[in-house]
């Protein structure tokens, strides 16, 4: 039995494939699509997706269970992935735990995370449709990076709008979003509407991803005749795209020898911990076996552990569709913690229907323990993690050390990113400076209670039978 | 991500206080005489889809070539993907990205424009 003794050859662990999740869970899909009547009289109104057909197409789709990856992709794929897939053992010895822990590295490409598995993808499909700009927002930058790269690859132009703290923390995203020809704003910013009015209650431009995005919706809007607003997570699409991910992971472990207990990523609005975790929930089940999904999300944005499952806007702007999420509500501001990609206040539709049936668990972990595991990660394992990796590492450990677990499970996690750019926060973390991270109690309430109202003045539409 | 209008903070449905009110033009009604232009084979397929999609939509009068997808017949991006699913499978072929280069679906004509012309594309494949 190998069982990750020996060092896997990553030959053979390509996949050709993403994971359709949407066929293994219908009844999920077509809960996360009821929305609301939210039919304002309007004239003159395109209804022609602002996403191109094939991507409204793979968002809707339960007929396939395997959607082929195009060959532009999968060429360009080809370049960082398959990526490795390792038993961290010197980790496992360092914490005297009897549990297997293995992890999966997204972090060896260009953008330095896995944001570029759907940043290719989209630049493809939109290229394909015609559009000539992509526009975005970005929370720690490696969407906005990962796309820009992407657009470059595929002849678009891009413009990303990034969170204003981690514009000032991260001055490096800037760089290479600009070194691939992408221009790039802090966000909140002065060239939108959303912006200006965002910038009146944060004058300080911390900024959110619900305000990036606002602003670059507002700015495709105005440029569509070329250009359209581009997302880095949560939709159905994305989430597809991310289980590339999955799908490797999934062989790599066969190859190994082993099947994991437990999948832990970390939960942003969904996309990596979809993209690993999907394909293991459809592995477990064919093979019979069981497999519990962790979420781990930093306590400064709660939205599993203390949101509702809500009807909510996804953008500070309200232009985007209402679909009923967990979240915190769109007017909450999380503390500005190091992992910029989890301050986002609500979650994928399709993953919060799972959720709220039980589909899968989630912790909430305090960054102070977050860094602190990722710094441990560095020791053992030679890999820096991006702080929002470090709690899908940190929840890994919380497991392995629970007394709850059973002796020898397996735990496998999804180290999403590097964390190259982020030393500062691992300096705070050694000096023991780390600001504090609690969430503003008072802003919290005061968010979900709006969210609240508003979703009694709603009323459910019927579920589109999209998929038929 | 789909198109603009769904407003959810102080958006407002049509009857309640304070909704917009209606612009000059009349709305068309949902039951007027089809315009020949519009009774050909495929606006035939289209009026059946759209049936398939909005139960209250009556194939057998299909509305004026002028009204709007969205403000009258409240056809969202969502339900035009469920209208492109329903078209495929009764034309037999499958619409592309490239297929929407271009186009403006704006009214029912437009549609109806749009629906001939994949059609045309379709049967003009086998010869090419």
């Amino acid at each position: 039995m190998n069982r990750g003794d020996e060092p896997p050859a990553e030959d053979g662990a390509g996949v050709s494939t993403w994971c359709n999740f949407l066929f293994d869970f219908p009844d999920h899909y077509a809960r996360s699509t009821i929305s609301t009547n939210h039919f304002a009289y309007t004239q003159g109104v395109n209804v022609l997706p602002q996403q191109p057909l094939s991507l409204m197409k793979q968002s809707n789709d339960t007929t396939r269970p395997d959607i082929a990856i195009p060959g532009p992709v999968r060429d360009l794929y080809a370049n960082y992935r398959p990526t490795i897939l390792r038993r961290a053992k010197t980790l496992e010895q360092r914490i005297g735990t009897s549990a297997r822990l293995y992890y999966k590295f997204e972090g060896a490409n260009v953008s330095g995370s896995h944001k570029l598995n759907t940043a290719l993808a989209q630049a493809y499909y939109y290229q394909k449709a015609g559009v000539k700009r992509l526009i975005t927002g970005t929370g720690a930058g490696q969407w906005g990076t990962a796309l820009a790269y992407a657009c470059r690859r595929f002849g678009l132009e891009c413009i990303v709008f990034m969170v204003g703290i981690s514009y000032r923390q991260k001055p490096q995203r800037r760089t290479i979003v600009e070194l691939f020809g992408g221009e790039i704003h802090e966000s909140p910013s002065t060239l939108t509407r959303a912006g200006r009015e965002a910038l009146n209650k944060d004058p300080s431009r911390i900024g959110s991803l619900a305000v990036a995005t606002g602003e670059a919706i507002e700015l495709a809007r105005q440029q569509s005749d070329t250009a359209r607003f581009a997302v880095g997570s949560g939709e159905n699409c994305v989430l597809l795209h991310q289980t590339v991910i999955g799908n490797e992971a999934v062989k790599q472990m066969a190859a190994l020898d082993d099947f994991p207990d437990y999948v832990v990523a970390c939960m942003g609005a969904g996309s990596n911990f979809a993209g690993v975790g999907m394909p293991f929930l459809r592995a477990a089940r064919e093979r019979g076996r069981d497999v519990q999904l962790v979420a781990a999300e930093p306590l400064a944005c709660p939205k599993m552990t203390r949101g509702a499952y809500l009807f909510d806007i996804n953008d500070f702007s309200g232009t985007t569709p209402v679909t009923r999420m967990y979240t915190l509500g769109s007017s909450y501001l999380a503390p500005p913690i190091h992992a910029g990609g989890l301050r986002y206040h609500g979650t994928s539709a399709f993953l919060s229907s799972l959720y709220a049936s039980g589909g899968f668990t989630a912790r909430s972990l305090g960054q102070v323990e977050a860094l602190q595991a990722g710094a441990l990660f560095a020791e053992t394992e030679g890999i820096i993690p991006a702080p929002e990796s470090a709690y899908a590492i940190a929840a890994g450990l919380q497991i392995a050390a629970d007394s709850k677990t059973k002796s020898g499970s397996c735990i496998l996690m999804n180290v999403s990113g590097h964390g190259l750019f982020d030393l500062a926060a691992y300096e705070q973390a050694r000096r023991g400076e780390l600001p504090d991270d609690t969430p503003d109690e008072r802003m919290i309430e005061a968010s979900l209670a709006s969210t609240f109202g508003r979703n009694a003045e709603i009323t459910e539409a019927d579920p589109p039978n999209v998929s038929a | 991500m789909e198109h603009d209008t769904r407003k959810f903070r102080g958006a407002k449905r049509r009857g309640q206080p304070g909704a917009p009110a209606r612009a000059a033009k009349q709305r068309p009604a949902i039951t007027d005489q089809p315009s020949p232009e519009t009774e050909s084979r495929e606006a035939t397929t289209l009026a059946t889809v759209i049936a398939e999609v909005l139960p209250r939509f009556d194939p057998q009068h299909p509305p004026q070539d002028t009204a709007e997808l969205y403000a009258d017949l409240l056809i969202d991006s969502r339900r035009f993907l469920m209208i492109i699913r329903g078209l495929e499978r009764m034309l037999g072929l499958e619409v592309d990205d490239e297929d929407l280069l271009g186009v403006d679906l704006i009214t029912y004509g437009d549609l109806v424009t749009f629906v001939d012309r994949i059609s045309a594309k379709a049967s003009a494949k086998p010869n090419e």
